[in-house]
C-alpha cells in the first residue's frame, strides 16, 4: 500500500512536470472517449434497447401498398382494417391509428388558453396489445370505441403535467377538446409513443364499418401483435387483400397489405445514419488510443535510462511495471473523466437538438456501462502501450542503455517502425472519417441547394385550427380567413397574407383521385392520384410560388362560382402533355365528383422534403373547399418572427379563444425538412474535426519524436555535407511518406466502408472522386503542414551541439 | 592550404566573456598529417569543427585553400566544407537504420553526384577498404573497429582534400586502432592532408606535426616555421 501511494504521488508528479504531455493525451482520450460514450448511448437508445412493450419483436406495422403506382407504405382503409382484423387468425390482436389535430378550449375547472394539440384516435385494443398499462386511471374499454359513444380521452404524462400540473385526480373529470366535452379516463406513462413522438391526447377510434364516406378513406395506420411468424401473417392478409381486391375493386384494385416489423419500421430511417456514426466515433476512439500509445511509446523511450537506472538500484521488474502502470491508469482515468463530462454534455445536446426523426432519441441517456467499455479501451491501451517500453527498459542491462548511443548509434528502427505503423493507421481512420464527412456535406449542399418552389426567406407562418371553435361551422370558415387577412394586410411591414391547408415540405397531406374529363376512364386502381390542397386566392403571391399559365385564384372564385381549380406543372405536363392545361376539366374524387375547370398552372412545390419527389397538386379556392384549419402564410418586408405577436392579436381579436399553433417562418420549415440531413453532416463534421486535430497532432508527434531522437544523425549528414534543404527534405519526406501510406489505407478503406453511406446522400456518389482527391489533398498537406514545423527545428540545429547529442 | 589568423572563439557569459580558442594562429600546408593535442577542455575539438566549417560562431580570419572563410556566408561554407572536407568521429557516427552500402552513399547524394557514378564510387570504396562482405549489413552489426572503417572509408569516398579526424581510436582497442591509424598514414602519403585530434602519443607519431593547445591558446606546432614539437 505505501508503493501504491509512493508510485500514485510520483505519478502525479511527473505527468505534472510534463504539462504538454499530459494535457495532450488528456484531451484526447477525453475527446475519443467522449464521443464514443455519446453516440453509443444514443445508438443504444435508439437501435438496441428493445422497445417499451410487451414481446416488442411480434409487433408489426401494417401499410398497404400498390406495386403499380410505385406505393409501398400508404395509409390503411377502414374497410381493409376491419377485414383483415376479422379475418386474421396468423395475428392475435389488431389495432388502428389515425393522426388528429383537436383543440383544447376547456379545462376540468372551466376556462383555460386554447391550444392545439397533437391526438391519435386509436382502437380501444392498442393498449392491451401493446401491454402498456397507464399511470393513472384506466385505458378505454371496447365499448368506448364504438360509433357514437360518449367522448373519452387519455392524456400523455407530459400534458398532464404542462397543462393539469400533473394532477393526481384528473380521472373521470371533463375537459372540453374541439368544444366538446371529453371525460378524462387516465395519463398514460412517460415518453408513450407508437408511431410518432409528442402526442398529446388519446381518443377513441370509434370506427363505423357502415359509413362509406370515412370506409373509403386511406387514413389509418394497423399496429398487430402476431401469434404465428411474419411469412404466416404475410400469406394469411394478403389472401385476405385478394379476396378485398374481389370485393371491393373501386377501393381495392391492386392494393394489399404491407407488413413490416414495428421496431424496424421505427429506426428504419435512421438505422443506417447511426450505425454510420458509431463507426466514425469508433475510429475517433481508435484514434485517440493511437495517438496515446504514440505519445507513450515515444515517452517510454526516452526514459529507458531512469528504468535502467531504477533497474541498476535494485527495483525489480514488478516494482518498475507498477510505477507505469500507475501512470497509465492516471491519464486514462484523467481522461475518463473529463471524457465522462463530455460525453454528458454531448447527449444532452443530441437529445435536445437531435432532429424528431430519431425516435427516442429524447431518451437517449449517458450509459454508464458503455462508458466503461471506453474507460477499458483507453485503460488497456495505456497499458499495453506505457508498459511496452518499461518490459523493454527493466529487461535491459544498464550498462547497454546507459551507454547507448556511446557509440555513436541513431535512433532505433523497431521503435519507429511502430509509431509509424500507429499514424499511419491513424491517418487511414482519419480519412476515412474526414470523407464520410465530406461526403455528407457535399450531399448537403446540393441538398440546400435544391429549388422547394417557393420563396422562404421572409415568410411568417401560423397554423390557426378553427374545429370546435366559434367559427368552425362552413359558412363562417370563409368569412373568418377573410377578415383574419383583411386585418392583416394592414399591419405596417406586411406585403401579402395568404392562407393554405397543408404547408409544403410539411408532409402529402390530403390526397384524391381524380379524372380528366374527355379521357378514357382507366381501370380501377390505376386512377390518378394527387395532392389536395386549399388555398386562399393570395396564397402563390405570398409564398412566391410562380404562375406559369392562365392566372392565379381570384377572390371571384367563390362558392356560388363556377368551380375552377389550379394545377403545378407537375400534374399539367402528365395529363396534357405537348398542351395547355387551361381550359381542361377535372373530377376530384374528394370533391364528391364536382367537376372543376383549370384556370391556371404553378411552378412545383415539394411536398414533403427537399429531396422528395413532385407530385401532382390541385390547388382549389378556399371559398369553394373551405377546410378547417389552415395555416396562415404572411409574406413581410422585415423579420417575420417580429410580426408573430401582432399577427397572432389580430386572429385573437376576431376570436379570443381561437388557438394558434406552429407559429414559424417558412424558413424554419426549410431547416426542419432537412434536418435529418444536418444532424448527420453536423456530427460526422464535428468528429471530422476532431478526426483532423487527432491526425494533425499524431503527426506532428510522431516527426516531432523522431526529430528528437535523430538530432545525431542530422548532425552527421550535415558533417557530411548535408545542407539546411537536405534536411528539410528528409524530414518532410517521411512526413510525406507516412502521409501517402496513410492516405491509400485511407482511400481504399473509405472506398469500401462509404458504400453503407449511400441512402444519406443526397445527389452523390459514395465514392465521389471529387471528395476523395480533396480530403487525400487536405490530409496531405495537413501532414506536411504537421512536419514543417519539426523540420524547422531540424535545420536550425547547432551541427557540433547535434553530433554530441545522444 | 589552412591559415588561421587571431581566431578566437568565446561565449558571452553573466561574469563575462569565456573563451574557448584564444588568438590561433596556425597554418597548415596541402599533404601534412597534423595531429592537435592538449588537455581536455584545451579547445582541440572546437579547432576542429571550425576548420570543419560546422561551427561559424567565431572571429578572426580563416582562409582555406585560397578562399577568405571568415568573409563567407554559412551556405558558402557548408558548400566549401562538401567539397573539400571529409569527417571521421571518434564515436563512428554511423547511421543505424542505413546499411553500410548506404552510409557510403550519404556523402555523394549531398554532392549530387549522379546515381550510376555513385554506385560505381561506392562499389570502388567497398573493395578498397576491403568491406565489400559487409555492403548489406547495419552499423549494429559490426564490430567497433569494423563501424571506424566504414567511418574512414565515407569520409574518403568524395576524394576530400582534407580529412578532419576526431580521436578517430578512442573507442577502439589498440590492434583496430592501429590499423585505422595506418589506414590514415597510407592515405596521407597519397596526397590527402589529415589534421587529427588525439590524446594518444602512440598515434600521434604517425602525423608529421603537432599543434598543442592549452586553455584555448595554440602553446606550440602553429605553423611549421613556428616552434613545434617534432615527432
Amino acid at each position: 500500500m505505501h508503493f501504491f501511494w509512493q508510485d500514485l504521488r510520483y505519478g502525479v508528479r511527473l505527468l505534472g512536470k510534463a504539462p504538454v504531455f499530459t494535457t495532450v493525451a488528456v484531451l484526447t482520450l477525453a475527446l475519443g472517449m467522449g464521443a464514443a460514450t455519446a453516440i453509443f448511448s444514443v445508438v443504444d437508445t435508439v437501435l438496441l434497447k428493445p422497445l417499451p412493450f410487451r414481446d416488442a419483436e411480434r409487433l408489426l406495422v401494417i401499410w398497404e401498398k400498390n406495386p403499380a403506382q410505385n406505393r409501398y407504405r400508404m395509409f390503411v382503409a377502414p374497410a381493409n382494417f376491419l377485414a383483415w382484423q376479422k379475418q386474421g387468425r396468423a395475428v392475435e390482436q389488431m389495432a388502428a391509428v389515425q393522426d388528429v389535430r383537436v383543440s383544447l378550449t376547456g379545462g376540468p375547472n372551466g376556462h383555460i388558453t386554447p391550444e392545439e394539440l397533437k391526438g391519435e384516435r386509436v382502437s380501444a385494443s392498442l393498449f392491451p396489445l401493446l401491454g402498456v398499462e397507464p399511470k393513472v386511471g384506466r385505458t378505454f374499454r371496447p365499448e368506448e370505441d364504438q360509433p357514437g359513444s360518449a367522448n373519452f380521452v387519455l392524456l400523455s404524462h407530459s400534458l398532464w403535467q404542462r397543462r393539469f400540473a400533473g394532477d393526481p385526480g384528473i380521472a373521470g373529470k371533463t375537459i372540453r377538446l374541439r368544444d366538446q366535452p371529453y371525460t378524462v379516463l387516465g395519463v398514460l406513462p412517460p415518453a408513450f409513443a407508437v408511431m410518432e413522438a409528442g402526442v398529446d391526447v388519446f381518443i377513441p377510434l370509434g370506427l363505423n364499418p357502415s359509413d362509406t364516406r370515412t370506409a373509403n378513406g386511406r387514413y389509418l395506420m394497423v399496429i398487430a401483435r402476431r401469434r404465428g411468424s411474419l411469412d404466416q401473417v404475410r400469406a394469411e392478409l394478403d389472401s385476405v387483400g385478394a379476396q378485398m381486391e374481389q370485393a371491393l375493386p373501386a377501393l381495392d384494385k391492386g392494393w394489399r397489405p404491407s407488413i413490416f416489423v414495428l421496431g424496424d419500421e421505427l429506426v428504419g430511417g435512421v438505422r443506417q445514419a447511426l450505425w454510420v456514426l458509431m463507426a466514425a466515433v469508433g475510429c475517433l476512439l481508435l484514434m485517440a488510443c493511437v495517438n496515446v500509445a504514440n505519445l507513450l511509446l515515444a515517452r517510454g523511450a526516452n526514459r529507458g535510462k531512469e528504468i535502467a537506472l531504477r533497474a541498476a538500484l535494485g527495483a525489480g521488474r514488478g516494482r518498475i511495471v507498477t510505477q507505469l502502470l500507475t501512470e497509465s491508469v492516471l491519464l486514462a482515468l484523467g481522461g475518463g473523466g473529463l471524457g465522462l463530462f463530455l460525453s454528458a454534455g454531448a447527449i444532452y445536446v443530441l437529445a435536445h437538438a437531435g432532429p424528431a426523426s430519431v425516435p427516442r432519441l429524447a431518451q437517449a441517456s449517458l450509459d454508464l456501462r458503455l462508458f466503461g467499455f471506453a474507460l477499458v479501451v483507453s485503460l488497456v491501451t495505456g497499458i499495453v502501450f506505457g508498459l511496452a517500453p518499461a518490459m523493454q527498459g527493466s529487461g535491459t542491462s544498464l550498462s547497454a542503455t546507459l551507454n547507448e548511443g556511446g557509440r555513436g548509434g541513431t535512433a532505433g528502427g523497431a521503435g519507429r517502425r511502430l509509431r509509424n505503423t500507429l499514424v499511419i493507421t491513424e491517418l487511414a481512420l482519419a480519412m476515412v472519417v474526414l470523407i464520410g464527412a465530406g461526403l455528407l456535406m457535399r450531399g448537403f449542399i446540393r441538398l440546400r441547394s435544391v429549388d422547394p418552389g417557393f420563396q422562404p426567406a421572409r415568410v411568417l407562418t401560423i397554423r390557426v385550427p378553427l374545429a370546435g371553435g366559434r367559427n368552425a361551422a362552413p359558412d363562417r370558415r370563409i368569412a373568418f380567413f377573410r377578415q383574419v387577412a383583411d386585418r392583416i394586410a394592414t399591419l405596417p411591414g406586411v406585403r401579402a397574407v395568404g392562407a393554405v391547408n397543408a404547408l409544403p415540405l410539411t408532409g402529402l397531406g390530403v390526397g384524391s383521385n381524380f379524372a380528366v374529363e374527355g379521357r378514357p376512364a382507366p381501370g380501377a386502381g390505376q386512377r390518378p392520384l394527387a395532392l389536395l390542397r386549399s388555398v386562399s386566392p393570395a396564397y402563390f403571391g405570398a409564398m412566391g410560388i410562380p404562375l406559369v399559365a392562365g392566372r392565379a385564384l381570384a377572390d371571384s372564385d367563390t362558392a356560388q362560382a363556377a368551380a375552377v381549380i389550379v394545377v403545378n406543372q407537375t400534374l399539367a405536363r402528365r395529363f396534357w402533355p405537348g398542351g395547355s392545361a387551361i381550359g381542361g376539366r377535372v373530377a376530384i374524387d374528394q370533391n364528391v365528383g364536382r367537376v372543376a375547370e383549370v384556370v391556371g398552372v404553378v411552378g412545383d412545390v415539394k411536398p414533403e422534403g427537399m429531396d422528395g419527389e413532385d407530385w401532382p397538386i390541385i390547388y382549389n379556392p378556399y371559398a369553394q373547399v373551405p377546410l378547417q384549419a389552415m395555416t396562415l402564410t404572411v409574406r413581410t418586408t422585415a423579420l417575420p418572427l417580429a410580426l408573430a405577436s401582432a399577427v397572432t392579436r389580430e386572429v385573437h381579436q376576431l376570436d379570443p379563444n381561437q388557438p394558434v399553433a406552429d407559429v414559424r417562418t417558412m424558413e424554419e420549415v426549410v431547416n426542419l425538412a432537412v434536418a435529418g440531413a444536418r444532424f448527420n453532416t453536423v456530427l460526422l463534421g464535428s468528429f471530422a474535426g476532431v478526426a483532423f486535430l487527432l491526425a494533425a497532432v499524431g503527426i506532428y508527434g510522431v516527426i516531432s519524436y523522431d526529430v528528437s531522437q535523430r538530432t545525431n544523425e542530422i548532425g552527421i549528414r550535415m558533417a557530411l555535407g548535408a545542407q539546411p534543404a537536405d534536411v528539410r527534405r528528409l524530414i518532410l519526406g517521411q512526413g510525406a511518406r507516412l502521409a501517402v501510406y496513410g492516405i491509400v489505407a485511407g482511400l481504399l478503406g473509405a472506398g469500401v466502408l462509404t458504400r453503407w453511406m449511400g441512402t444519406m446522400l443526397f445527389g452523390i456518389n459514395p465514392t465521389d472522386g471529387w471528395t476523395f482527391t480533396a480530403i487525400s489533398i487536405l490530409l496531405a498537406v495537413v501532414a506536411l503542414g504537421a512536419s514543417f514545423v519539426p523540420s524547422r527545428r531540424a535545420m536550425a540545429l547547432d551541427p557540433v551541439i547535434a553530433l554530441r547529442h545522444e | 592550404m589552412i591559415k588561421l589568423r587571431n581566431l578566437e572563439k568565446f561565449y558571452e557569459g553573466g561574469y563575462g566573456r569565456s573563451y574557448v580558442l584564444r588568438r590561433v594562429n596556425v597554418e597548415i600546408k596541402e599533404g601534412e598529417f597534423v595531429t592537435i593535442m592538449g588537455p581536455s577542455g584545451a579547445g582541440k575539438s572546437t579547432l576542429l569543427s571550425i576548420l570543419g566549417m560546422l561551427d561559424s560562431a567565431w572571429t578572426g580570419e580563416f582562409e582555406f585553400l585560397g578562399h577568405m572563410v571568415h568573409r563567407m556566408k554559412p551556405k558558402e561554407r557548408a558548400e566549401l566544407n562538401k567539397k573539400y572536407t571529409g569527417f571521421v568521429f571518434q564515436s563512428y557516427h554511423l547511421i543505424d537504420n542505413l546499411t553500410v552500402y548506404e552510409n557510403l552513399d550519404i556523402p555523394l547524394s549531398y554532392r549530387n553526384v549522379k546515381s550510376s557514378e555513385r554506385a560505381s564510387m561506392v562499389c570502388d570504396t567497398l573493395d578498397r577498404f576491403h568491406i565489400v562482405g559487409k555492403r548489406d549489413l547495419y552499423p549494429s552489426q559490426l564490430s567497433g573497429g569494423q563501424q571506424q572503417l566504414v567511418a574512414v572509408a565515407r569520409a574518403v569516398i568524395a576524394h576530400p582534400q582534407l580529412i578532419l579526424a576526431d580521436e578517430p581510436t578512442g573507442n577502439l582497442h589498440s590492434s583496430q586502432g592501429k590499423e585505422i591509424m595506418e589506414l590514415f598514414k597510407k592515405l596521407n602519403g597519397e596526397g590527402t592532408t589529415i589534421v587529427q585530434v588525439t590524446h594518444s602519443v602512440d598515434n600521434a607519431t604517425y602525423g608529421n606535426r603537432v599543434i598543442q593547445l592549452a586553455d584555448g591558446w595554440v602553446v606550440s606546432g602553429g605553423s611549421e616555421t613556428s616552434k613545434s614539437a617534432q615527432v
